[in-house]
Protein backbone atom coordinates (compact mmCIF):
# COMPACT_ATOMS: atom_id res chain seq x y z
CA UNK A 1 0.00 0.00 0.00
CA UNK A 2 1.27 3.38 -0.79
CA UNK A 3 0.56 6.09 2.01
CA UNK A 4 0.92 9.67 1.24
CA UNK A 5 -0.10 12.98 3.08
CA UNK A 6 -0.83 15.69 0.99
CA UNK A 7 -0.24 19.77 2.63
CA UNK A 8 -1.10 18.08 6.15
CA UNK A 9 -1.89 20.14 8.54
CA UNK A 10 -2.31 20.07 12.60
CA UNK A 11 -2.17 21.53 15.89
CA UNK A 12 -2.39 21.24 19.40
CA UNK A 13 -5.08 23.16 21.02
CA UNK A 14 -3.40 22.16 24.61
CA UNK A 15 0.32 23.53 23.54
CA UNK A 16 -0.16 25.27 19.78
CA UNK A 17 2.78 22.52 18.77
CA UNK A 18 1.53 22.56 14.74
CA UNK A 19 2.28 20.64 11.61
CA UNK A 20 2.10 22.35 8.52
CA UNK A 21 2.26 21.75 4.67
CA UNK A 22 3.71 17.81 5.33
CA UNK A 23 4.27 15.78 2.26
CA UNK A 24 5.08 12.75 2.84
CA UNK A 25 5.10 9.09 1.55
CA UNK A 26 5.32 5.92 1.51
CA UNK A 27 5.52 3.00 -0.91
CA UNK A 28 4.68 -0.66 -0.61
CA UNK A 29 6.88 -3.64 1.05
CA UNK A 30 9.83 -1.55 1.94
CA UNK A 31 10.73 0.16 5.29
CA UNK A 32 10.92 3.76 6.06
CA UNK A 33 12.53 5.27 8.78
CA UNK A 34 10.83 8.71 10.70
CA UNK A 35 13.99 10.58 12.49
CA UNK A 36 14.35 13.87 14.23
CA UNK A 37 14.65 15.36 17.95
CA UNK A 38 12.54 14.83 20.66
CA UNK A 39 9.40 17.18 20.43
CA UNK A 40 9.64 17.79 16.83
CA UNK A 41 6.70 15.86 16.40
CA UNK A 42 7.18 12.09 15.21
CA UNK A 43 4.46 10.81 16.81
CA UNK A 44 1.89 13.22 15.89
CA UNK A 45 2.65 12.64 12.51
CA UNK A 46 2.71 8.86 12.72
CA UNK A 47 -0.99 9.46 14.65
CA UNK A 48 -2.14 11.53 11.85
CA UNK A 49 -1.66 8.53 9.92
CA UNK A 50 -3.01 5.93 10.96
CA UNK A 51 -5.92 8.29 12.10
CA UNK A 52 -5.82 8.85 15.83
CA UNK A 53 -5.30 12.50 15.44
CA UNK A 54 -7.73 13.90 12.26
CA UNK A 55 -6.00 16.50 10.17
CA UNK A 56 -7.34 19.73 10.28
CA UNK A 57 -5.78 20.65 6.65
CA UNK A 58 -5.00 18.81 3.81
CA UNK A 59 -5.23 14.83 3.42
CA UNK A 60 -3.90 11.30 4.39
CA UNK A 61 -4.42 8.87 1.21
CA UNK A 62 -3.95 5.38 1.17
CA UNK A 63 -3.36 3.81 -2.31
CA UNK A 64 -4.53 7.72 -3.35
CA UNK A 65 -7.82 7.53 -1.74
CA UNK A 66 -8.47 10.05 0.91
CA UNK A 67 -9.27 8.53 4.16
CA UNK A 68 -10.66 11.53 5.66
CA UNK A 69 -14.04 9.63 5.88
CA UNK A 70 -13.21 6.31 7.50
CA UNK A 71 -14.23 4.92 10.30
CA UNK A 72 -11.31 3.57 12.78
CA UNK A 73 -12.18 0.03 12.34
CA UNK A 74 -11.84 0.38 8.20
CA UNK A 75 -8.47 2.09 8.67
CA UNK A 76 -7.41 -1.02 10.97
CA UNK A 77 -7.85 -2.98 8.48
CA UNK A 78 -5.17 -1.24 6.27
CA UNK A 79 -2.86 0.04 9.30
CA UNK A 80 -2.11 -0.81 12.22
CA UNK A 81 0.04 1.64 14.95
CA UNK A 82 2.29 0.14 17.91
CA UNK A 83 2.08 3.17 20.56
CA UNK A 84 5.18 4.03 22.67
CA UNK A 85 4.07 2.82 25.40
CA UNK A 86 2.35 -0.77 24.16
CA UNK A 87 0.54 -1.57 27.53
CA UNK A 88 -1.65 0.63 26.19
CA UNK A 89 -3.09 -1.76 23.16
CA UNK A 90 -3.19 -4.66 25.91
CA UNK A 91 -6.50 -5.36 26.93
CA UNK A 92 -7.18 -9.16 28.21
CA UNK A 93 -6.03 -10.51 30.91
CA UNK A 94 -3.80 -13.50 29.40
CA UNK A 95 -1.55 -13.66 26.70
CA UNK A 96 -3.32 -15.93 24.44
CA UNK A 97 -7.08 -13.83 25.30
CA UNK A 98 -5.57 -10.94 24.04
CA UNK A 99 -5.15 -12.25 20.68
CA UNK A 100 -8.71 -14.12 20.49
CA UNK A 101 -10.85 -11.46 22.28
CA UNK A 102 -11.26 -9.50 18.69
CA UNK A 103 -11.52 -12.91 17.00
CA UNK A 104 -14.66 -14.05 18.88
CA UNK A 105 -15.91 -10.70 18.92
CA UNK A 106 -16.09 -10.85 15.18
CA UNK A 107 -17.43 -14.06 15.28
CA UNK A 108 -14.70 -16.19 14.45
CA UNK A 109 -14.70 -19.87 16.28
CA UNK A 110 -13.02 -20.11 19.44
CA UNK A 111 -11.21 -23.55 18.36
CA UNK A 112 -10.04 -21.15 14.75
CA UNK A 113 -9.18 -18.18 17.22
CA UNK A 114 -7.07 -19.95 19.10
CA UNK A 115 -5.33 -22.09 16.22
CA UNK A 116 -4.90 -18.17 14.45
CA UNK A 117 -3.51 -16.47 17.63
CA UNK A 118 -1.24 -19.91 18.79
CA UNK A 119 0.75 -19.52 15.11
CA UNK A 120 1.36 -15.73 15.77
CA UNK A 121 2.18 -16.41 19.22
CA UNK A 122 4.99 -19.00 17.80
CA UNK A 123 6.43 -16.76 15.60
CA UNK A 124 7.34 -14.00 17.53
CA UNK A 125 8.59 -16.43 20.04
CA UNK A 126 5.10 -15.99 22.62
CA UNK A 127 4.27 -18.96 22.56
CA UNK A 128 5.72 -20.12 25.90
CA UNK A 129 4.05 -17.29 27.21
CA UNK A 130 -0.15 -18.06 26.06
CA UNK A 131 -1.11 -18.34 29.91
CA UNK A 132 0.98 -15.34 31.39
CA UNK A 133 -0.38 -12.26 32.70
CA UNK A 134 0.19 -9.14 30.11
CA UNK A 135 1.16 -6.98 33.27
CA UNK A 136 3.81 -9.42 34.36
CA UNK A 137 5.75 -9.26 30.45
CA UNK A 138 9.08 -7.47 29.69
CA UNK A 139 8.56 -4.51 27.57
CA UNK A 140 9.77 -6.33 24.62
CA UNK A 141 7.52 -9.18 25.13
CA UNK A 142 4.62 -6.53 25.52
CA UNK A 143 5.72 -5.06 22.16
CA UNK A 144 5.34 -8.57 19.92
CA UNK A 145 2.65 -9.62 21.52
CA UNK A 146 1.06 -5.67 20.29
CA UNK A 147 2.44 -5.93 17.29
CA UNK A 148 0.59 -10.19 17.11
CA UNK A 149 -2.61 -8.09 17.79
CA UNK A 150 -1.85 -5.84 15.12
CA UNK A 151 -1.22 -8.70 12.58
CA UNK A 152 -4.40 -10.74 13.21
CA UNK A 153 -6.18 -7.70 11.29
CA UNK A 154 -3.71 -8.97 8.23
CA UNK A 155 -2.90 -4.97 7.92
CA UNK A 156 -0.66 -3.75 4.62
CA UNK A 157 1.26 -1.47 6.69
CA UNK A 158 2.68 -1.10 10.40
CA UNK A 159 3.44 2.83 12.36
CA UNK A 160 5.95 1.28 14.94
CA UNK A 161 6.62 4.16 17.57
CA UNK A 162 10.05 4.46 19.29
CA UNK A 163 10.09 0.31 19.60
CA UNK A 164 13.58 0.27 20.51
CA UNK A 165 13.20 2.58 23.39
CA UNK A 166 14.07 0.52 27.02
CA UNK A 167 15.09 -2.63 24.71
CA UNK A 168 18.71 -4.05 25.51
CA UNK A 169 20.71 -5.19 22.40
CA UNK A 170 19.41 -8.59 22.58
CA UNK A 171 15.81 -7.33 22.53
CA UNK A 172 16.97 -5.02 19.47
CA UNK A 173 17.96 -8.07 17.70
CA UNK A 174 14.68 -9.61 18.66
CA UNK A 175 12.77 -6.63 17.17
CA UNK A 176 15.12 -6.35 14.37
CA UNK A 177 14.37 -9.99 12.95
CA UNK A 178 10.17 -9.26 13.28
CA UNK A 179 10.78 -6.54 11.41
CA UNK A 180 12.71 -8.27 9.12
CA UNK A 181 9.47 -10.98 9.50
CA UNK A 182 6.91 -8.67 8.72
CA UNK A 183 8.45 -7.16 5.97
CA UNK A 184 8.84 -10.93 4.42
CA UNK A 185 4.73 -10.82 4.24
CA UNK A 186 4.62 -8.01 2.31
CA UNK A 187 3.90 -5.74 5.44
CA UNK A 188 5.41 -1.92 4.58
CA UNK A 189 6.95 -0.50 8.22
CA UNK A 190 7.41 2.59 9.20
CA UNK A 191 10.29 3.00 11.89
CA UNK A 192 10.00 6.12 14.02
CA UNK A 193 13.04 6.28 15.87
CA UNK A 194 15.82 8.45 17.13
CA UNK A 195 18.26 5.34 17.50
CA UNK A 196 20.72 5.94 14.48
CA UNK A 197 22.32 2.34 14.49
CA UNK A 198 18.86 0.78 14.36
CA UNK A 199 17.32 2.79 11.48
CA UNK A 200 20.50 2.69 9.44
CA UNK A 201 20.17 -1.46 9.88
CA UNK A 202 16.80 -1.88 9.66
CA UNK A 203 15.54 1.18 7.06
CA UNK A 204 15.87 1.53 3.80
CA UNK A 205 15.38 5.14 3.65
CA UNK A 206 15.35 7.73 6.24
CA UNK A 207 12.99 10.92 6.70
CA UNK A 208 13.44 13.63 8.77
CA UNK A 209 10.62 15.39 10.77
CA UNK A 210 12.60 18.53 10.81
CA UNK A 211 12.49 18.76 6.77
CA UNK A 212 9.13 17.69 7.01
CA UNK A 213 7.43 19.93 8.63
CA UNK A 214 7.31 23.72 7.28
CA UNK A 215 5.93 25.32 10.57
CA UNK A 216 8.22 27.95 12.14
CA UNK A 217 9.56 26.46 15.43
CA UNK A 218 7.22 27.70 18.23
CA UNK A 219 9.17 29.48 20.89
CA UNK A 220 7.86 28.70 24.23
CA UNK A 221 4.31 28.08 24.11
CA UNK A 222 2.45 30.20 27.13
CA UNK A 223 3.49 28.44 30.00
CA UNK A 224 0.21 28.05 32.36
CA UNK A 225 1.40 26.78 35.53
CA UNK A 226 3.21 30.60 35.59
CA UNK A 227 -0.84 31.55 34.58
CA UNK A 228 -2.32 30.10 37.59
CA UNK A 229 0.22 31.33 39.89
CA UNK A 230 -0.25 34.74 39.45
CA UNK A 231 -3.35 35.08 41.38
CA UNK A 232 -1.84 33.55 44.59
CA UNK A 233 1.40 35.47 44.31
CA UNK A 234 -1.05 39.02 45.20
CA UNK A 235 -2.73 37.71 47.67
CA UNK A 236 0.26 36.47 49.51
CA UNK A 237 3.18 38.58 48.17
CA UNK A 238 5.14 39.19 51.88
CA UNK A 239 3.99 36.21 53.89
CA UNK A 240 5.56 33.58 50.87
CA UNK A 241 7.27 30.97 52.96
CA UNK A 242 5.14 30.58 56.15
CA UNK A 243 5.58 27.53 57.90
CA UNK A 244 2.55 25.62 59.59
CA UNK A 245 2.09 21.97 61.50
CA UNK A 246 2.12 19.09 59.00
CA UNK B 1 -8.63 38.39 42.07
CA UNK B 2 -9.95 35.11 43.33
CA UNK B 3 -12.13 34.85 46.88
CA UNK B 4 -9.71 32.57 49.35
CA UNK B 5 -10.41 29.41 48.58
CA UNK B 6 -11.09 28.31 52.11
CA UNK B 7 -13.88 30.33 51.87
CA UNK B 8 -15.35 28.29 48.79
CA UNK B 9 -14.57 25.20 50.18
CA UNK B 10 -16.43 26.01 53.29
CA UNK B 11 -19.43 26.95 50.87
CA UNK B 12 -18.95 24.33 48.62
CA UNK B 13 -18.84 21.92 51.55
CA UNK B 14 -22.23 23.31 53.42
CA UNK B 15 -23.63 23.61 49.48
CA UNK B 16 -23.09 19.46 48.45
CA UNK B 17 -24.63 18.92 52.51
CA UNK B 18 -27.60 20.69 51.51
CA UNK B 19 -27.79 19.24 48.20
CA UNK B 20 -27.45 15.49 49.80
CA UNK B 21 -30.03 16.40 52.81
CA UNK B 22 -32.50 18.23 51.52
CA UNK B 23 -35.16 15.89 49.87
CA UNK B 24 -38.09 17.74 47.95
CA UNK B 25 -37.80 19.41 44.76
CA UNK B 26 -39.18 22.73 46.26
CA UNK B 27 -36.64 22.56 48.79
CA UNK B 28 -33.77 22.26 46.70
CA UNK B 29 -34.89 25.07 44.43
CA UNK B 30 -33.52 27.82 46.59
CA UNK B 31 -30.12 25.61 47.02
CA UNK B 32 -29.68 25.21 43.45
CA UNK B 33 -30.18 29.06 43.00
CA UNK B 34 -27.91 30.02 45.03
CA UNK B 35 -25.42 27.83 43.84
CA UNK B 36 -25.98 29.32 40.19
CA UNK B 37 -25.32 32.76 41.55
CA UNK B 38 -22.81 31.80 43.58
CA UNK B 39 -20.86 30.30 40.56
CA UNK B 40 -21.90 33.21 38.21
CA UNK B 41 -20.25 35.65 40.69
CA UNK B 42 -17.38 33.84 41.23
CA UNK B 43 -16.98 33.45 37.24
CA UNK B 44 -16.30 29.90 37.35
CA UNK B 45 -16.68 27.92 33.84
CA UNK B 46 -20.63 27.24 34.28
CA UNK B 47 -21.48 27.26 30.44
CA UNK B 48 -18.07 25.03 29.45
CA UNK B 49 -19.10 22.73 31.99
CA UNK B 50 -22.37 22.06 31.28
CA UNK B 51 -21.45 22.17 27.38
CA UNK B 52 -19.00 19.06 28.24
CA UNK B 53 -21.64 17.81 29.91
CA UNK B 54 -24.18 17.51 26.93
CA UNK B 55 -23.92 14.21 26.97
CA UNK B 56 -25.05 13.01 30.03
CA UNK B 57 -27.79 15.77 30.20
CA UNK B 58 -29.44 13.26 27.69
CA UNK B 59 -29.22 10.43 30.36
CA UNK B 60 -30.67 12.76 32.76
CA UNK B 61 -33.53 13.96 31.46
CA UNK B 62 -34.79 10.10 30.79
CA UNK B 63 -33.84 9.01 34.04
CA UNK B 64 -35.82 11.73 35.44
CA UNK B 65 -38.89 10.71 32.85
CA UNK B 66 -38.88 7.27 34.04
CA UNK B 67 -38.66 8.03 37.78
CA UNK B 68 -42.07 10.16 36.76
CA UNK B 69 -42.98 6.75 35.16
CA UNK B 70 -42.36 4.25 37.48
CA UNK B 71 -43.47 5.81 40.56
CA UNK B 72 -47.10 5.57 39.50
CA UNK B 73 -48.58 8.93 40.58
CA UNK B 74 -46.87 11.47 37.70
CA UNK B 75 -46.80 14.86 40.28
CA UNK B 76 -44.69 12.75 42.63
CA UNK B 77 -42.82 11.52 40.35
CA UNK B 78 -42.04 14.32 38.71
CA UNK B 79 -40.86 15.96 41.50
CA UNK B 80 -38.70 13.06 42.49
CA UNK B 81 -37.02 13.08 39.09
CA UNK B 82 -36.88 17.02 39.38
CA UNK B 83 -35.36 16.62 42.56
CA UNK B 84 -32.67 14.03 41.31
CA UNK B 85 -31.78 16.29 38.38
CA UNK B 86 -31.25 19.63 41.12
CA UNK B 87 -28.46 17.72 43.28
CA UNK B 88 -26.99 16.89 40.66
CA UNK B 89 -26.81 20.26 39.25
CA UNK B 90 -25.79 21.68 42.85
CA UNK B 91 -22.79 18.91 42.80
CA UNK B 92 -21.88 19.83 39.51
CA UNK B 93 -21.72 23.57 40.41
CA UNK B 94 -19.96 22.76 43.26
CA UNK B 95 -17.21 20.69 41.51
CA UNK B 96 -16.83 23.19 38.80
CA UNK B 97 -16.56 26.45 41.69
CA UNK B 98 -13.80 24.54 43.17
CA UNK B 99 -12.08 23.21 40.02
CA UNK B 100 -11.59 26.85 39.06
CA UNK B 101 -9.14 27.09 40.91
CA UNK B 102 -5.45 25.79 40.58
CA UNK B 103 -5.26 22.57 42.18
CA UNK B 104 -2.03 23.90 44.57
CA UNK B 105 -3.98 26.67 45.83
CA UNK B 106 -6.94 24.13 47.12
CA UNK B 107 -4.17 21.77 48.61
CA UNK B 108 -2.93 25.23 50.40
CA UNK B 109 -6.39 25.71 51.68
CA UNK B 110 -6.75 22.04 52.74
CA UNK B 111 -3.10 22.37 54.77
CA UNK B 112 -4.24 25.45 56.50
CA UNK B 113 -7.93 24.32 57.55
CA UNK B 114 -5.91 21.99 59.53
CA UNK B 115 -5.98 18.59 57.19
CA UNK B 116 -3.75 16.07 57.63
CA UNK B 117 -1.02 17.26 54.94
CA UNK B 118 -1.02 13.79 53.71
CA UNK B 119 -4.59 13.78 52.74
CA UNK B 120 -4.24 16.81 51.35
CA UNK B 121 -1.25 15.92 49.14
CA UNK B 122 -2.98 12.92 47.52
CA UNK B 123 -5.84 15.21 46.33
CA UNK B 124 -3.16 16.62 44.79
CA UNK B 125 -1.51 14.33 43.44
CA UNK B 126 -4.74 12.84 42.22
CA UNK B 127 -5.40 16.10 40.00
CA UNK B 128 -2.27 15.62 39.06
CA UNK B 129 -3.08 11.82 37.20
CA UNK B 130 -6.02 13.07 35.62
CA UNK B 131 -4.47 14.53 32.33
CA UNK B 132 -2.44 11.09 32.18
CA UNK B 133 -5.44 8.61 32.62
CA UNK B 134 -7.68 10.50 30.44
CA UNK B 135 -5.16 10.54 27.55
CA UNK B 136 -4.02 7.15 28.47
CA UNK B 137 -7.74 6.01 28.01
CA UNK B 138 -8.08 7.83 24.77
CA UNK B 139 -5.40 5.66 23.06
CA UNK B 140 -6.57 2.42 24.84
CA UNK B 141 -9.83 3.49 23.45
CA UNK B 142 -8.99 4.25 19.70
CA UNK B 143 -6.36 1.11 19.71
CA UNK B 144 -9.20 -1.09 20.46
CA UNK B 145 -11.56 0.40 17.51
CA UNK B 146 -8.10 -0.36 15.44
CA UNK B 147 -8.46 -3.78 16.15
CA UNK B 148 -11.30 -3.87 14.52
CA UNK B 149 -14.26 -3.71 17.37
CA UNK B 150 -17.13 -1.64 16.58
CA UNK B 151 -19.06 -0.54 19.38
CA UNK B 152 -22.21 0.39 17.99
CA UNK B 153 -22.16 -3.39 16.28
CA UNK B 154 -21.75 -5.34 19.36
CA UNK B 155 -24.61 -6.93 21.55
CA UNK B 156 -25.29 -5.94 25.10
CA UNK B 157 -23.38 -8.68 26.50
CA UNK B 158 -20.08 -7.96 24.13
CA UNK B 159 -20.14 -4.63 24.40
CA UNK B 160 -19.86 -4.98 28.40
CA UNK B 161 -16.90 -7.61 28.12
CA UNK B 162 -15.64 -5.16 25.84
CA UNK B 163 -15.90 -1.70 28.82
CA UNK B 164 -14.08 -3.79 31.46
CA UNK B 165 -11.08 -4.65 28.58
CA UNK B 166 -10.90 -1.18 28.13
CA UNK B 167 -10.54 -0.35 31.51
CA UNK B 168 -7.35 -2.88 32.14
CA UNK B 169 -4.67 -0.96 30.86
CA UNK B 170 -5.33 2.66 32.30
CA UNK B 171 -6.23 0.48 36.11
CA UNK B 172 -3.02 -1.27 35.48
CA UNK B 173 -0.65 1.60 34.31
CA UNK B 174 -2.29 3.70 37.58
CA UNK B 175 -1.37 0.91 40.25
CA UNK B 176 2.83 0.61 38.75
CA UNK B 177 2.33 4.54 38.21
CA UNK B 178 1.65 4.63 42.18
CA UNK B 179 3.93 2.38 43.50
CA UNK B 180 6.67 4.09 41.65
CA UNK B 181 5.21 6.97 42.91
CA UNK B 182 4.91 5.79 46.44
CA UNK B 183 8.64 4.31 46.55
CA UNK B 184 9.87 7.75 45.10
CA UNK B 185 8.31 9.62 47.63
CA UNK B 186 9.58 7.03 50.36
CA UNK B 187 13.30 7.43 49.35
CA UNK B 188 12.99 11.74 49.19
CA UNK B 189 11.49 10.86 53.19
CA UNK B 190 8.03 12.13 52.75
CA UNK B 191 6.41 12.72 55.81
CA UNK B 192 10.26 12.86 58.17
CA UNK B 193 9.80 16.23 59.47
CA UNK B 194 7.05 17.81 61.78
CA UNK B 195 6.75 21.13 59.96
CA UNK B 196 7.25 21.89 56.70
CA UNK B 197 6.90 25.40 54.48
CA UNK B 198 4.72 26.29 52.50
CA UNK B 199 5.69 28.26 49.07
CA UNK B 200 2.22 30.54 49.25
CA UNK B 201 0.59 30.31 52.00
CA UNK B 202 -2.94 32.10 52.03
CA UNK B 203 -4.37 34.92 53.69
CA UNK B 204 -7.65 36.14 54.44
CA UNK B 205 -8.08 39.91 53.01
CA UNK B 206 -11.01 42.13 54.12
CA UNK B 207 -13.12 41.01 51.43
CA UNK B 208 -12.23 37.32 52.00
CA UNK B 209 -14.09 38.29 55.35
CA UNK B 210 -17.12 39.75 53.93
CA UNK B 211 -17.52 36.17 51.42
CA UNK B 212 -17.32 34.09 54.84
CA UNK B 213 -19.61 35.77 56.16
CA UNK B 214 -22.11 36.00 53.80
CA UNK B 215 -21.69 32.51 53.61
CA UNK B 216 -22.45 32.27 57.37
CA UNK B 217 -25.76 34.37 56.52
CA UNK B 218 -26.24 32.40 53.61
CA UNK B 219 -26.23 29.27 55.71
CA UNK B 220 -28.15 30.62 58.75
CA UNK B 221 -30.99 31.75 56.63
CA UNK B 222 -31.39 28.34 54.53
CA UNK B 223 -31.74 26.42 58.13
CA UNK B 224 -33.94 29.05 59.16
CA UNK B 225 -36.68 28.60 56.00
CA UNK B 226 -35.97 25.42 56.37
CA UNK B 227 -36.82 24.83 59.96
CA UNK B 228 -39.64 27.50 59.61
CA UNK B 229 -41.20 25.26 56.51
CA UNK B 230 -41.44 22.22 58.70
CA UNK B 231 -42.79 23.71 61.46
CA UNK B 232 -45.55 25.15 59.24
CA UNK B 233 -45.97 21.58 57.83
N1 LIG C 1 -1.83 15.62 23.48
C1 LIG C 1 -1.06 16.70 23.28
N2 LIG C 1 -1.56 17.94 23.52
C2 LIG C 1 -0.82 19.02 23.32
N3 LIG C 1 0.45 19.01 22.89
C3 LIG C 1 1.01 17.83 22.61
C4 LIG C 1 0.28 16.60 22.80
N4 LIG C 1 1.09 15.58 22.46
C5 LIG C 1 2.27 16.14 22.07
N5 LIG C 1 2.22 17.48 22.17
C6 LIG C 1 3.31 18.42 21.82
O1 LIG C 1 3.59 18.31 20.45
C7 LIG C 1 4.99 18.29 20.22
C8 LIG C 1 5.39 17.09 19.40
O2 LIG C 1 5.15 15.92 20.14
P1 LIG C 1 5.43 14.48 19.57
O3 LIG C 1 4.72 14.32 18.25
O4 LIG C 1 5.09 13.52 20.64
O5 LIG C 1 7.01 14.54 19.32
P2 LIG C 1 8.03 13.35 19.14
O6 LIG C 1 7.28 12.08 19.02
O7 LIG C 1 8.79 13.71 17.89
O8 LIG C 1 8.95 13.38 20.33
C9 LIG C 1 5.66 18.35 21.58
O9 LIG C 1 6.14 19.65 21.78
C10 LIG C 1 4.56 18.02 22.56
O10 LIG C 1 4.71 18.80 23.74
MG1 LIG D 1 7.20 10.40 20.20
Amino acid sequence: MTIETKNLTFTYPGTGFSLRGVDFSMGPGACAALTGSNGSGKTTLGKLLCGLLKPQGGAVLFDGEDTAKWSLGRRGQRIGYLFQEPARQLFAPTVLEDLMFTQELQGISPGEAEARAMALLARFELDSLARRSVLTLSRGEQQRLAICGLLLNKPEALVLDEPTTGLDARRKAILAGVIREVLRDGISVLLISHDAAFVKANAQREVRMEQLNQAPLASGAPDKSADSLGWIEGGSGEGAGGVHEN
Amino acid sequence: MKTDPRVTLLFVLLLSTAGVVLRGALELAPVLLSAMIAALWGKAPVGRVLRRLAGLWITLVSVTALQALFSGDIRTGLLTGAAVLERLVILMLGGTMLAAYPGHALVQAMIQLRLPYQLAYMVSVGLRFVPQFSESFKDSLTAMQLRGVDFRRLKMKARLRVYTYLLMPTIAAGVQRAQKLAMAMELRGFGAHEQRGSYAPLHMKSKDWLALAGVIAWAAGLSAIEVLWRIAI
